[in-house]
C-alpha cells in the first residue's frame, strides 16, 4: 500500500523497532549459538514487509521478539513505543501484534471453526457480543462462513492457515506477523494465504510481516529485509535488494522469474528496466520494446 | 497401515442432534455418573441394561453404530492379556477349576472376573467415547469449567487443569498419526512391523516411541507457543463466546439419566456381586 | 525393474462416517530408467498411490506389479521389496531416527544382516551419491543438520539398501531456495549416473517440470493426464481448472503467446523461455 510520496509520508511511524538486539540459546551440546546479533530494523505502520533468508538464518527467532514470546536480554525492541522487555507490557504487545505459525495443525485450539475464531477474543476478556462481531466479521473477510462449524481436521490445510490467520485477525491487531505460513501448502493454498496477507494489508490497513522463502512472494511486498546468520544483510524495496545481484546469490536466494527473463533480455540489447519483478511489468515491458 | 481409522475418543463428529445441542453439563454429569455407577457393577445383568442406554444415545445422535464401536478395537489385545491373567490368577476358596497348564490353573471365578472386567473397561470407553464424538473441545472446556467451579473457589487451578486434559485428549488423534509416520517411515526401511506374531510385532514398536515423543512433545510445545501468541495467559479474565444453558431438554435428559441410574442401582442391589 | 498398477482403488476410514475414496481406478505403468513426475493438489491421492509402490499400503481392490511381483501375494517378501523400492519422505524428522549420521545411513543394511565391511561400503557410497563427505557426517548429530542436509541424509539411507526405484514424496516441501536446488540438483544426478527409476511426487509444478521425463496428473483419486512433460504443460487450462498452478514461467509464456507473439506452447523451462522470448522479439525486428 506504500508507493512513492506516500512511503515517505509514513516513513518515521515506525510500529516495531528493534535496537541492537542480540540473541543466544544454547544447542543441545551446551555450546551457545548466537541466533541473532546486533539487529536493527524496523517496521514501518501500515507496510507489508517481508523477511527472508536461508532456513537457520535468524527470521523466526526476529519475528517471535515481535510479539514479546521471545523478550531481549541484549538489546532492545519497542512495539508503539512499549519495550516488550517489561512484562507489564505483554498483554498490550500482544493485542498489537498478532502472529500466525508455519504449521496449521499446531496452532488450531478447537475442534470447531468458529470456537476457534473465537479463541483470542476470549482470552481478551470481552464481551459476548463483541465476540460474536468479531468472530462474524473475520469469518467474512477470510470467506470462511461456509465451513464455520465444521471440524478444521477435516479441513484442507490451506483453509487450516486461513482458519488461523481468521483467529488472529478476531483480535483486531494493528500487525500480523506470519512465520512462513506457505511452506507447509499446496500452490494454490500459497496463493490464496498470500492473497490474504495483500488483502488485509491493502483493504484491512493492518501492518503485515511475512516470513517467506518464496521470490513470488517476496515481490508484492513493499519492503524487504534479506537475514543471514542472524544479521540483516540487506533492507528496502525488493526492486532495489533484487539488483544487488552479488548478494542475493550469496545468500542462497532466487531472482523472481520475470527478473531472471528481463535481464537475460537486456544481455542481448533489449532495453528493460533492471526494477522488473512481476509477470505483469515485464509483459508490459516487452509490449513497449515495439 | 492406517492406525488413525479406529481413533474415536477425542475425535469430535459434527452434527446438530438434540444430544449435540445439550448443554455440556448435562452430558459431562451423565457420562460421570454412568461411570461411578460402573464401579459398582459386579454381574452380566446391569450391563445389559447399560447396553440399552447407550444404543439409545448412539440412534439419538445419529453416530453410525459400526464408528461408535470400531474405536474398542485397538483396545483388544490388551483387554484380551487382561482376560488371560485374570482367568489364571484370580482365585475363590471354593472356585471350580476349569482347566490347569503347566503350574498355572484356569478357575471359574478367573473366568468371570475376567469378563466383568473386559466388561467394565469396553464400557467406561464407549462412554467416554460418546461423549467427546458429541461435545466439541470448547464446550467440554466449558462444561466441565463450570462443573468444577467451586474447587476454583478453594483455589484449585481448575481451568489450568481442564485446558490440559483437553489438549491431552486431542493429542490421542496427533499421537496416532505421528505413530503411523514413523511406522511407515521404519517400514519403508525393513523393519517388518506387519509380519510375526504378537509379541514380535509388539517388540518392534519399542523404538518407535521414543521418535513419537519427541515428535509429540514439540507438537505440544508449538501449540503452547501459538495459544500464548493468542494472549492466552490462563483461565483468568477469559470471556466467552458461548454461554451455557442449562433448558427444557436438559433438565428432561438428566432425570432420564437418573431415572436410569435407579433402575440400575436396583439390579446391581437385587443380583448382588457375583465375587 | 518395472512396476505396475491395475484397477487399483483404494479408502481411507472405511465403515466411518469421514470415508474418503483416495484412489478410484488406477492403471499406471512405469518402465526401467524412467524418471516420472506424479503432481495434483493436495487430497488428490498421489501420496497414497506413491505408498503402494513399496507395499505400505496394500490394495484391497485392484494390483501393484514391482517387477511381476503382486504385493498383495503372501509369497512376496514385503522387505526385500521395500529394499528394492525406496521411499523418501516428505518431512526427513520421520525418516531420520538415529541419533548420527552414519547410525542412520547403515539401518537399512543392518536390517539385511550384512558383513560389516559391506555395510560400511554402502555408507560411504550413499552419503557420496548425495554430496555428503563421509568423513565429515559420518558422526554428525542428526540435529546438527540443515534442512537440505537432513534430506540429502534420508536419501543417502534410502540409497544404502540399493533401491532400482526412487519414490520422492514431496522432498522439497519447506526447503530454502538453495536447498531446493542442492536436493534437485542430488536427484538429478542419482538419475542419469544410476539409472534409477525415479517417482517424484509433488504438489508444485516447478519443481516437477524440471526434471521429469513424463507427468502423470491426478485429481480425485483418478489419473486424468499421462504424458510427456512438454505436452502436459500446453494443456494449461485443464491444470489451472483442477486446481494446480502452472510454473510460473508457463503462464508468463502463455500470456505472451496471448498478445500475439510467435512462442512454443507448453514451455516450463526458464533458459528455453529465455531463448524462446529472444527469437520472437528478435523475429519483430527483423520484420520491422
Amino acid at each position: 500500500m506504500l508507493q512513492g510520496l506516500k512511503w515517505i509520508g509514513v516513513i518515521l511511524d515506525k510500529l516495531i523497532e528493534t535496537i541492537d538486539l542480540s540473541y543466544s540459546y544454547r544447542s543441545g551440546e551446551g555450546e551457545a549459538v548466537r541466533a541473532l546479533s546486533r539487529v536493527n530494523m524496523a517496521v514501518y505502520r501500515g507496510e507489508i514487509l517481508a523477511i527472508t533468508g536461508r532456513n537457520g538464518s535468524g527470521k523466526s527467532t526476529l519475528a517471535r521478539h515481535f510479539n514479546a514470546l521471545l523478550t531481549p536480554k541484549e538489546g532492545r525492541v519497542l512495539v508503539d513505543g512499549l519495550s516488550t522487555a517489561d512484562k507489564a507490557n505483554t498483554a498490550l504487545i500482544r493485542r498489537k501484534v498478532g502472529m500466525v505459525f508455519q504449521n496449521p495443525d499446531n496452532q488450531l485450539v478447537s475442534s470447531v471453526v468458529e470456537e476457534d475464531v473465537a479463541f483470542g477474543p476470549e482470552n481478551l476478556g470481552l464481551p459476548r457480543e463483541e465476540i460474536i462481531n468479531r468472530v462474524d466479521e473475520a469469518l467474512n473477510t477470510m470467506k470462511l462462513e461456509t465451513v464455520r462449524h465444521e471440524n478444521p481436521h477435516h479441513l484442507s490445510s490451506g483453509q487450516r492457515q486461513q482458519i488461523a490467520i481468521a483467529g488472529v485477525l478476531a483480535m483486531k491487531p494493528e500487525c500480523i506477523v506470519l512465520d512462513e505460513p506457505t511452506a507447509h501448502l499446496d500452490p494454490r493454498g500459497r496463493r490464496e494465504v498470500l492473497q490474504s496477507a495483500l488483502k488485509l494489508n491493502r483493504e484491512e490497513g493492518i501492518t503485515v510481516v511475512l516470513l517467506t522463502h518464496f521470490m513470488n512472494e517476496v515481490i508484492y511486498c513493499d519492503r524487504m529485509i534479506v537475514m543471514d546468520r542472524g544479521e540483516v544483510r540487506a533492507a528496502g524495496a525488493p526492486q532495489e535488494v533484487f539488483m544487488q545481484e552479488e548478494l542475493i546469490r550469496e545468500m542462497g536466494l532466487d531472482f523472481p522469474v520475470a527478473t531472471r527473463i528481463a535481464s537475460a533480455l537486456r544481455s542481448r540489447g533489449y532495453p528493460l528496466p533492471p526494477s522488473i519483478m512481476q509477470a505483469e511489468e515485464l509483459i508490459e515491458g516487452i509490449c513497449r520494446l515495439k | 497401515m492406517e492406525l488413525t481409522k479406529n481413533i474415536t475418543l477425542g475425535v469430535y463428529l459434527p452434527g446438530s442432534t438434540s444430544i449435540h445441542r445439550l448443554d455440556p453439563r448435562t452430558k459431562i454429569l451423565a457420562a460421570a455418573i454412568l461411570i461411578i455407577l460402573l464401579l459398582f457393577v459386579r454381574t452380566y445383568e446391569p450391563y445389559l441394561l447399560f447396553s440399552l442406554f447407550l444404543f439409545a444415545v448412539v440412534l439419538l445422535s445419529r453416530i453410525p453404530v459400526g464408528y461408535a464401536l470400531c474405536g474398542l478395537k485397538p483396545m483388544l489385545p490388551v483387554l484380551a492379556i487382561m482376560w488371560v491373567f485374570q482367568l489364571f490368577l484370580f482365585k475363590t476358596e471354593d472356585t471350580a477349576v476349569l482347566f490347569s497348564w503347566w503350574i498355572f490353573e484356569a478357575t471359574e471365578a478367573g473366568l468371570h472376573m475376567g469378563n466383568l472386567i473386559s466388561l467394565r473397561v469396553l464400557f467406561l470407553f464407549t462412554t467416554t467415547t460418546l461423549l467427546t464424538l458429541t461435545t466439541s473441545v470448547v464446550s467440554l472446556t466449558d462444561g466441565l469449567e463450570s462443573l468444577l467451579k467451586p474447587l476454583a473457589k478453594v483455589g484449585l487451578p481448575t481451568q489450568e487443569l481442564v485446558m490440559t486434559l483437553v489438549i491431552a485428549l486431542r493429542f490421542v488423534l496427533i499421537l496416532a498419526e505421528e505413530l503411523e509416520k514413523i511406522v511407515k517411515a521404519q517400514m519403508a526401511r525393513g523393519v517388518a512391523f506387519d509380519r510375526g506374531n504378537f509379541l514380535q510385532k509388539t517388540k518392534k514398536l519399542f523404538p518407535v516411541f521414543l521418535p513419537l515423543f519427541i515428535g509429540a512433545f514439540k507438537r505440544a510445545e508449538e501449540l503452547i507457543v501459538a495459544m500464548e501468541a493468542r494472549s492466552y495467559t490462563g483461565g483468568r479474565g477469559r470471556t466467552k463466546m458461548k454461554t451455557l444453558r442449562f433448558g427444557r431438554v436438559d433438565l428432561y435428559s438428566t432425570l432420564a439419566t437418573l431415572a436410569f441410574s435407579a433402575l440400575l442401582v436396583f439390579t446391581i442391589l437385587r443380583s448382588g456381586p457375583l465375587y | 525393474m518395472p512396476l505396475e498398477v491395475i484397477d487399483l482403488c483404494h479408502s481411507y476410514k472405511e465403515g466411518t462416517p469421514f470415508v474418503h475414496e483416495a484412489l478410484q481406478g488406477i492403471n499406471l505403468y512405469i518402465d526401467d530408467g524412467e524418471f516420472v513426475g506424479i503432481i495434483g493438489p493436495t487430497r488428490s491421492g498421489k501420496s497414497t498411490l506413491a505408498q503402494h509402490f513399496n507395499a505400505l499400503y496394500i490394495p484391497r481392490r485392484g494390483k501393484v506389479l514391482i517387477d511381476g511381483n503382486d504385493t498383495k501375494d503372501k509369497n512376496t517378501d514385503l522387505v526385500r521389496l521395500r529394499h528394492r523400492v525406496g521411499y523418501v519422505f516428505q518431512n526427513p524428522d520421520y525418516q531420520l531416527f538415529a541419533s548420527t549420521v552414519g547410525e542412520d545411513v547403515s539401518f537399512g543394511p543392518r536390517r539385511q544382516n550384512l558383513p560389516p565391511e559391506e555395510i560400511k561400503a554402502r555408507v560411504r557410497e550413499s552419503l557420496e551419491l548425495v554430496g555428503l563427505d563421509y568423513e565429515a557426517f559420518f558422526k554428525r548429530d542428526i540435529y546438527a543438520l540443515s534442512g537440505g542436509q537432513k534430506r540429502r541424509a534420508a536419501i543417502a539411507g534410502v540409497l544404502a539398501c540399493k533401491p532400482r526405484i526412487l519414490v520422492l514424496d514431496d522432498i522439497t516441501a519447506g526447503l530454502d531456495p538453495a536447498g531446493r536446488e542442492e536436493i534437485l540438483a542430488v536427484i538429478a544426478r542419482l538419475h542419469s549416473e544410476n539409472q534409477i527409476t525415479t517417482i517424484f511426487v509433488s504438489s508444485s509444478m516447478d519443481d516437477v517440470s524440471v526434471l521429469a521425463e513424463r507427468i502423470i496428473v491426478m485429481h480425485e483419486g483418478r489419473i486424468i493426464i499421462d504424458d510427456t512433460t512438454r505436452a502436459v504443460f500446453s494443456r494449461a487450462d485443464e491444470l489451472e481448472e483442477i486446481g494446480l498452478e502452472l510454473p510460473e514461467v508457463t503462464v508468463l509464456v502463455e500470456k505472451l503467446r496471448k498478445l500475439g507473439y510467435k512462442l512454443p506452447p507448453g514451455l516450463f523451462n526458464i533458459e528455453e523461455a529465455q531463448a524462446a522470448i529472444a527469437m520472437a522479439l528478435d523475429q519483430g525486428r527483423a520484420e520491422q
